[in-house]
């Protein structure tokens, strides 16, 4: 209908002026590719018009002098006057061209030729059509120096570490992470919508971020959400529907090998074996169907055999492990704009089940997004922006930490039912399926408003108010289950198994609730933010001989930050199915608590940028930050910085060069100090003291108690940061061969690190002070390469790499203990023994210990027990006082930082076939599983998880699984940890390459019939983790962490996606 | 003039801006306070001391507690070795691990003296009783942890302030003071509390003045036992071989000497213990005060108890104990009691019927034993009737030795003392009996045991007392036949001996008494340890039930192979060490004289050494290194 009116308007106008000049033209790209449907708009007219399939077009034009206005979707914007031409061919530039292209930064944009600082921007093609549950997903390995990583697997809801360039601090009360700005206010990277992003820009070095002072010490990530473009309305849809399986489950071995393992371990160490012969024959009977069932009651007692004390045959994972599950994304947007008003509303719905077969677990996430900018006149432009998202997170409230924990470590030997056809408690299956829901929501609201009046040309005042309202509604019930006994007589089943009960209210307002048997329990909570901020600078651009060209920004930053959680609980809950609470006074468990906390910031800021023929630029930034969160007498402090680069290229010495092809290259350099104020507490140089109740019964109630206030310290100040940079970007080659190269360090001072020790005597851990620093250096590349061949086949390489180390520079350890930091420390290092090897048998062992005594680290040494050799020469194997000065016979045996992170990432484009290519990858990492059951089989004698890889361990002949003592992986079984010590010969390699991402797109081609009324029309095959590469045993390298230590490996699966989409847009 | 004005102007909006600033940026906590903001009600008092009950004693929802701390002894059997047993496998450990810990010292030092600054400047209400009462409480509770301390370290620095966080001054208290200092500390805290107390605790649970008096009792009992028993030795001070003699060569006792030491702590004890023997007489009903869901009245023989309650506190004996508990009692502890005519066992009239069933072996027993301790072959309650379980004469009860780990029963002497015959209680370990932690039989006991050892005859209350107690228990009271019919070198209880020589049979009998009286109530390691009973556990097997004379036809083959139980080539007796032939301590426990203290973390000699440890005020406890994760040094002369 639209056209149809222009398509008046234009006839309208030519009858009204008949001066009119009918002009033709094409419209191509910069390798000469015809551009469908680009747009051709006459300046200061209605006259719009779009280029035919074959990127012709046609119009009338008032005068010579009238100017074109010629846009396409991901190009340069182009104006052009018509002059004495009536023909005309319009060449638009890439966007992505490397000389035009500008880049994202702290309060505006700069031209990428003339940046300074190691600033990267990236635009939504790494999100798209990829089936991620988040944008912090889609963005792993897609930047040289932001590091995401994750050893937690893929809990549904949950999100990954980020950090930019390393670690930043260690202290437990304050964190480096970057600083998120969505449109420039804090926002959750985590739940935007990935199809509502534009661009992303990550500004890595301190000089870049420093304009944001204390809030981005460690980096910042800026989100750009989309905006309606000039052009005709577009709507569009992009759904997928994701197939997801679980990866590297671990493959338990079958109850009669389990209890001859068990066996094994426990005579190995001295002990008794724990399986007799009569048990071993059940267990052989009910394998081979002679029996039913894996369980009976112990003799002339009222009680079915649990755990070990079962005779069955279970393969606990298969059990609880899905093949595989679904999800499902849908997208709808619509968006446009012309000269006074511009628009973008989307609509997005994700929906994720999870792997586990008897938990139902969901998770949703649905977002609404409205964009409306209006051009009110010719000085003043009005922004307002409302996002709304809600996401929910549903699953049992039996699967926590202890849920992994049990599920690793359940014997093969237990059964899932029991002779009366109830399910086992061993199973967990009546926990998870009657034992009650924990259900967490988010919802966050954004409103940004954003005036922008220009009274003198390029002469801004910006004024944003910027407003985030969330609410996080939490609930959490149990349920009674329970069993029939022998007798038929009910029992009830705690929902958590092996903990204590209790109802504790701990300090952060959260509640320790682990509930008696038969108890019901019924808790709800609700986090509220409300955060505020403005920012209002003004910036002025100005050129003068058309050689110096300034840039002048001022402005000041305000931020208030409130948070509140309310939480109540009972047992007292009528309808189980129907909870809530009873508006009584409550039972004798009822429990309530509320926690309170804001911060503000003030920030005043400036930033000079001062540029001379594009040649030599200059940066200086200028931050000072008031925080609320130090004494007054430490309140405020002032972050400069300055950059600086050389664009040689520019260079009349570099002509020959330039036209050869190396037509741009730049070095660039950095200096900057940021303060951090990001600690954990809101108020930390408050001493605290905060009643609680206390797991103590007087005078026939609970107890309420009020514990001594922890340490606190009183000369609290910031960490300062200090950073140095030196960089260099190239383009070559017509600027097909792309890429840059950045060195930096960083200096984290005045730490407010984990204190130094103190003797015991003092009665308590020692206050936090300023005392630690640390020292990260790293380096990052960035390689990409793009070209055509021929008319149809366009293809790009692109590569990232990066590598950081982390050094303690400054530390008060007395001890020098080396479990704790110290000076000269590197981050992230394993202290291990060296190994000779495997004793072949007894004498070995015996001759070994002659001169290596072992005592120190256990005892009953023996045949197939592990050598340790004796680095210091003293006679003995042991870790001496394990601190630097004295650690026996412990060197450092590997580096558990994530190094030498690497992406590569290959597209390729044949007419309407495109491909893309994604891998990800660590170079080097050293784990060690320490103390864990889930590599070792069995650390301790209720820590045994026993799968197929353990059977490679140590056995003489004659042992009933058959004789491994030439070349065993693993030394003998053990229940102790003589042979699970940290120790070179099972330091693991947990570095990977992995295939995050492999597209294959059709997309209708725009000559066809269709392509009329369909701008664009793909349909695509995206899998996510499709192969991966690692020497790591039995876990996948990104499912190593472990929930409240329950020891690495106990999480969740990393899973692989497999999904089919579409993308319409019309 | 103008221009003048808008600078004014100018300069007052400037001002205001940065005011309006600073108060944007001023931030006051909103949901905790602080001291200012408690300390002012008396309830806020009492919630303070509420917050150190959880450093006393109770029994645990996890597995233990009182009822399973005696497997450290000779009394009861755990499932795996102890490590203070025998050398090699007990070590230094880090400071996170060990005793040497004064968290509690900290809360209390803070809270008594800011109540004793604020009480004497009358910023407190006008309920003094109460004041005091909880004031008396924090006395009480820093005894306790300082008695802790003292058990397990002898020396301790003793700091009576809060403690900054100047590792200088740290240093510069570390000091430790030598143990008689440290208890004489103890009894001068329990002294303050008892002044302060109230007679009646203001709610069932609390601490009240009885409780401080038989605290005192203990302590001073524990001392002076210690200093006669070691005296001359490493462990004591006021002697060349003292650990910290380089510092204290010339130490001079308060008391004049060694003895007059002794004597002083004695003295105390006698006075403590007839305060509160005197006030409290015996319940008629000896094992219902360990398994019934009561609270104990003011001025009952239970004189501070732990009280739970489901989803705040339970504990889980009851159910542990239904399954054998992996916690039972000895052979030598069962072989300890009398029969009820009060002879001991191998007296030749006693009527002991022998040990092929402890169904027999319990007849005639002091009913301390019969109703502590289960019999294999006895009646036991199994059936249940409206959800009690009740008495159903099962006469093959087999007590579960092939069961694993808590549920195995490791001797066969299953324990009854803590255990509830209430259905509910028994499941899912959520146990509320209460748990009395502080009793005034113990108060008689320590009478008998001070007067004794003091003067050395059975004089002041002594008969009375004995008397009070063996009547109570249900046996003859007549103790002078039992001392008369006793034959020390048929006795089976390392008590027998003091340093490695025989005591007399009066004051073995004594020890008898409380070994029998206070079975299963976590004091017996203590008692070996201040009676250096402990010289005498050498090569020593503790013993179960004698399975291979009959009772090995209760049980199928399968249930007592050689992987669950010692065979008959052994002993008839069950021997829980000597099941498997690598175990470590498979030739019995050997008990290392450098095991009577803990040792000291090394962190503590660095911290306070400035890195060099040998420059630490802190000296190392007698054969521990001062070093990480090491062994004591087994040659080391602890005489």
């Amino acid at each position: 209908m639209k056209r149809y009116l222009i398509t008046l308007l234009c006839c309208l106008a030519s009858f009204a002026l008949p001066a009119q000049i009918k002009i033709t033209g094409s419209v191509v790209d910069d390798t000469g590719e015809t551009l469908p449907m680009a747009t051709i708009r006459v300046q200061g007219t209605q006259v719009v018009t779009t280029t035919d399939m074959n990127g012709k077009f046609s119009l009338e034009v008032p005068s010579t002098k009238s100017v074109l206005n010629v846009s396409y979707i991901g190009f340069e914007p182009k104006s052009i006057t018509v002059g004495n031409r009536l023909t005309l061919k319009i060449v638009l530039t890439s966007q992505a061209t490397q000389m035009k292209e500008t880049v994202v930064v702290g309060y505006g944009t700069q031209r990428k030729i003339n940046l300074t600082g190691a600033v990267k921007t990236i635009g939504n093609e790494v999100l798209e059509a990829r089936p991620i549950s988040n944008a912090v997903q889609g963005l792993q390995g897609t930047i040289a120096g932001l590091n995401i990583t994750n050893d937690m697997g893929g809990e549904l809801g949950s999100e990954m570490n980020i950090n930019i360039r390393g670690v930043g601090s260690i202290g437990e009360g304050s964190n480096s992470s970057p600083l998120v700005l969505i449109d420039g206010m804090e926002g959750d990277l985590s739940t935007i919508n990935p199809n509502d992003i534009e661009n992303i820009s990550v500004l890595k070095d301190g000089a870049s971020a420093s304009i944001y002072g204390s809030r981005a010490p460690f980096g910042v990530i800026l989100v750009t959400t989309k905006k309606g473009t000039q052009g005709r309305t577009s709507v569009s849809y992009t759904g997928n529907l994701r197939l997801q399986q679980p990866m590297k489950v671990p493959e338990p071995v079958d109850g009669y090998t389990y209890a001859l393992m068990i066996n094994d371990a426990y005579m190995n160490t001295g002990g008794n074996p724990q399986y007799s012969a009569s048990h071993l024959d059940l267990i052989r009977s009910y394998m081979n169907g002679e029996i039913d069932y894996g369980t009976m009651p112990y003799e002339n007692q009222n009680e079915w055999r649990k755990n070990q004390g079962c005779f069955g045959n279970t393969n606990w994972y298969d059990v609880h492990m899905k093949d595989f599950t679904t999800s499902h994304e849908h997208n709808v947007s619509v968006s446009g704009a012309n000269d006074k008003i511009n628009y973008f509303f989307s609509g997005n719905y994700m929906g994720q089940t999870g792997l586990f077969e008897y938990a139902d677990e969901t998770f949703d996430r649905m977002t609404l997004n409205g964009k409306v900018g209006i051009q009110f006149n010719k000085y003043v432009h009005f922004t307002w922006n409302t996002r709304i998202i809600s996401t929910e997170n549903d699953k049992p409230s039996a699967m926590w930490a202890l849920f992994y924990h049990n599920l690793g470590r359940r014997y093969p030997v237990a059964t899932i039912y029991l002779p009366n056809g109830d399910y086992t408690s061993d199973s967990m299956i009546p926990s998870l399926t009657q034992g009650g829901r924990t259900n967490q929501k988010k919802r966050q609201i954004y409103n940004q408003a954003n005036l922008v009046i220009e009274p003198v040309k390029n002469w801004k005042l910006h004024a944003e108010l910027n407003s985030r309202i969330e609410d996080n509604p939490y609930t959490r019930q149990f349920n009674p289950i329970g069993w029939h006994l022998p007798d038929g007589s009910w029992e009830d089943l705690p929902v958590l198994e092996g903990v204590e009960n209790r109802h504790v209210i701990n300090s952060d307002g959260t509640f320790s609730v682990f509930p008696a048997a038969g108890e019901k329990y019924y808790e709800k909570a609700n986090t509220s933010i409300n955060y505020f901020s403005t920012n209002v600078y003004t910036d002025y651009d100005v050129k003068f001989n058309d050689k110096h060209a300034f840039k002048f920004l001022l402005g000041e930053q305000s931020e208030f930050f409130r948070r509140e959680t309310d939480r109540m609980a009972t047992t007292d809950i009528l309808l189980t199915d129907r909870p809530f609470l009873p508006s009584d006074r409550g039972d004798e468990n009822a429990m309530i608590s509320q926690r309170l906390g804001e911060w503000s910031n003030l920030g005043l800021f400036a930033r000079l940028n001062y540029s001379y023929d594009n040649r030599y630029m200059a940066e200086v930034n200028l931050r000072a930050d008031g925080a609320s969160r130090f004494p007054k007498d430490k309140r405020w402090a002032f972050f400069p910085s300055v950059s600086a680069g050389w664009n040689i290229a520019q260079e009349s010495f570099w002509k020959r060069l330039s036209d050869l092809g190396f037509e741009y290259l730049k070095v660039r350099g950095s200096y900057a100090t940021l303060g951090n104020q990001n600690t954990t507490s809101f108020y930390p140089y408050y001493q605290q003291m905060q009643t609680s109740p206390g797991s103590l019964v007087l005078g026939g109630q609970q107890a309420t108690v009020l514990p001594m206030y922890a340490p606190y310290s009183t000369n609290l100040t910031w960490e300062t940061i200090e950073n140095v940079g030196v960089g260099i970007d190239w383009g070559f080659l017509n600027n097909r061969l792309t890429g840059s190269f950045d060195w930096y360090q960083r200096t984290t001072k005045d730490m407010v690190g984990p204190a130094s020790a103190l003797s015991a005597l003092y009665g308590a851990s020692a206050p936090k002070t300023n005392n630690a620093e640390l020292r990260t250096r790293g380096w990052e590349l960035e390689i990409g390469w793009r070209d055509r061949i021929g008319k149809n086949f366009s293809y790009s390489i692109s590569a990232t790499l990066g590598d950081y180390r982390t050094e303690i520079t400054k530390y008060d350890s007395p001890d020098g203990n080396i479990n704790s930091w110290y000076k000269g420390k590197n981050y992230g290092e394993i202290w291990g023994f060296e190994v000779e090897g495997i004793a072949q048998n007894d004498a070995q062992m015996y001759a070994w210990l002659a001169d290596h005594n072992q005592s120190s680290i256990g005892n009953l040494w023996g045949g197939g027990d592990i050598m340790y050799r004796d680095l210091n020469g003293d006679g003995s194997v042991d870790k001496g006082s394990q601190t630097i000065d004295d650690h026996g016979d412990l060197r450092v045996i590997g580096n558990m930082t994530p190094r030498f992170a690497y992406s590569f990432t290959l597209e390729a484009k044949w007419k309407w076939i495109d491909a893309r290519v994604f891998f990800q990858g660590i170079g080097k990492r050293d784990f060690f599983f320490t103390n864990s059951a889930t590599f070792f089989g069995i650390v301790a004698p209720w820590q045994r998880s026993l799968y197929t890889d353990h059977l490679d361990y140590f056995r003489y002949a004659g042992n009933e699984l058959g004789a491994n003592y030439e070349h065993p992986y693993y030394a003998r079984l053990r229940t102790d940890t003589n042979n699970s010590q940290v120790s070179d010969r099972y330091l693991q390699d947990a570095s990977y390459l992995r295939l995050k991402n492999l597209q294959i797109g059709f997309s209708l081609p725009k000559t066809t019939k269709l392509g009329r009324y369909v701008q664009k029309a793909r349909l695509y095959f995206s899998a996510e983790n499709l192969f991966t590469f690692t020497n790591l045993r039995i876990f996948d390298p990104e499912a190593i962490g472990d929930f409240e230590n329950w020891g690495p490996g106990k999480t969740y699966p990393q899973y692989r996606t497999y999904s089919m989409g579409v993308e319409l847009t019309f | 003039m103008k221009r003048y004005t808008i600078h004014i102007q100018v300069a007052v909006a400037l001002v205001l801006l940065m005011t309006s600033c600073e108060s944007f940026l001023e931030r006051e906590p909103l949901d905790f306070g602080d001291e200012t903001a408690y300390f002012k009600k008396v309830n806020d008092l009492k919630l303070y001391v509420n917050d150190r009950y959880s450093m006393l004693p109770k029994n645990n929802n996890l597995w233990g507690g009182l009822y399973s701390d005696d497997i450290q002894s000779d009394n009861q059997c755990g499932t795996s070795l102890q490590i203070l047993f025998y050398p090699g496998e007990k070590k230094t450990v880090q400071v996170g691990s060990s005793e040497w810990n004064f968290a509690n010292q900290r809360a209390l030092n803070y809270f008594i003296n800011l109540v004793v600054k604020k009480k004497a400047a009358g910023e407190l209400p006008q309920d003094t009783d109460l004041v005091n009462h909880y004031l008396g409480e924090a006395f009480f509770l820093r005894a306790y942890d300082y008695f802790r301390l003292l058990r397990n370290f002898g020396d301790v620095p003793i700091i009576l302030d809060q403690m900054p966080d100047d590792q200088a001054v740290l240093t510069q208290h570390s000091t430790r003071s030598p143990r008689n200092e440290v208890a004489r500390q103890i009894l001068a805290d329990l002294d303050q509390a008892a002044v302060l107390l109230k007679e009646k605790a203001p709610e069932s649970g609390r601490i009240c003045r009885d409780a401080a008096l038989l605290l005192k009792a203990r302590a001073a009992l524990y001392e002076a036992t210690w200093e006669r028993y070691h005296a001359g030795t490493v462990f004591v001070p006021g002697n060349a071989k003292w650990a910290a003699v380089s510092g204290n060569s010339g130490y001079s006792f308060p008391a004049g000497s060694a003895e007059a030491e002794v004597t002083f702590f004695l003295d105390q004890a006698i006075a403590a213990s007839e305060a509160v023997a005197d006030a409290r007489t015996l319940n008629a009903d000896y094992q219902g005060m360990f398994n019934a869901d009561q609270v104990f009245p003011d001025n009952d023989e239970v004189i501070l108890a732990r009280y739970y309650q489901t989803g705040v506190l339970s504990h889980s004996c009851s159910s542990y104990l239904e399954t054998g508990g992996g916690c039972n009692a000895t052979r030598a502890l069962v072989n300890s009691f009398l029969m009820t005519n009060g002879l001991p066992i191998y007296a030749p009239a006693s009527g002991y019927q022998g040990d092929k069933l402890s169904y027999y072996e319990f007849q005639d027993r002091d009913p301390r034993l019969t109703g502590s301790v289960r019999a294999a072959g006895s009646i036991i309650n199994t059936k249940l009737v409206d959800g009690r379980y009740v008495n159903d004469t099962i006469f093959y009860y087999k007590p579960n030795i092939y069961r694993f780990g808590n549920e195995k029963a490791t001797t066969g002497y299953e324990l009854q003392k803590w255990f509830c015959d209430d259905k509910v209680q028994c499941e899912n370990y959520q146990c509320t009996t209460a748990t009395p932690i502080l009793r005034a039989a113990e108060a008689y006991l320590i009478y008998l045991e001070a007067y004794y050892e003091r003067y050395h005859d059975l004089g002041g209350k002594c008969d009375a007392y004995w008397r009070s107690l063996r009547t109570r228990a249900g046996i003859n009271p007549d103790y002078t036949k039992t001392i008369a019919a006793t034959d020390l070198a048929q006795e089976n209880d390392l008590a027998v001996w003091s340093k490695g020589v025989e005591v007399d049979a009066t004051l073995y009998n004594i020890r008898r008494e409380r070994r029998c009286e206070l079975i299963a109530e976590g004091l017996r390691l203590d008692d070996l340890k201040r009676w250096r009973a402990l010289d005498m556990m050498t090569a020593y097997q503790p013993e179960g039930f004698n399975l291979w004379d009959e009772m090995y036809k209760m049980y199928k083959a399968s249930e007592r192979d050689e992987t669950i139980v010692t065979q008959s080539n052994i002993s008839k007796y069950i021997r829980p060490l000597q099941v498997s032939a690598t175990s470590a301590a498979y030739s019995g426990y050997n008990f290392p004289r450098q095991h009577y203290l803990e040792p000291i973390p090394i962190s503590e000699f660095l911290l306070t050494g400035e890195g060099v440890a040998k420059d630490s005020p802190l000296y190392q406890n007698p054969g521990w290194p001062q070093e990480a994760d090491g062994p004591a040094d087994y040659t080391f002369d602890c005489d």
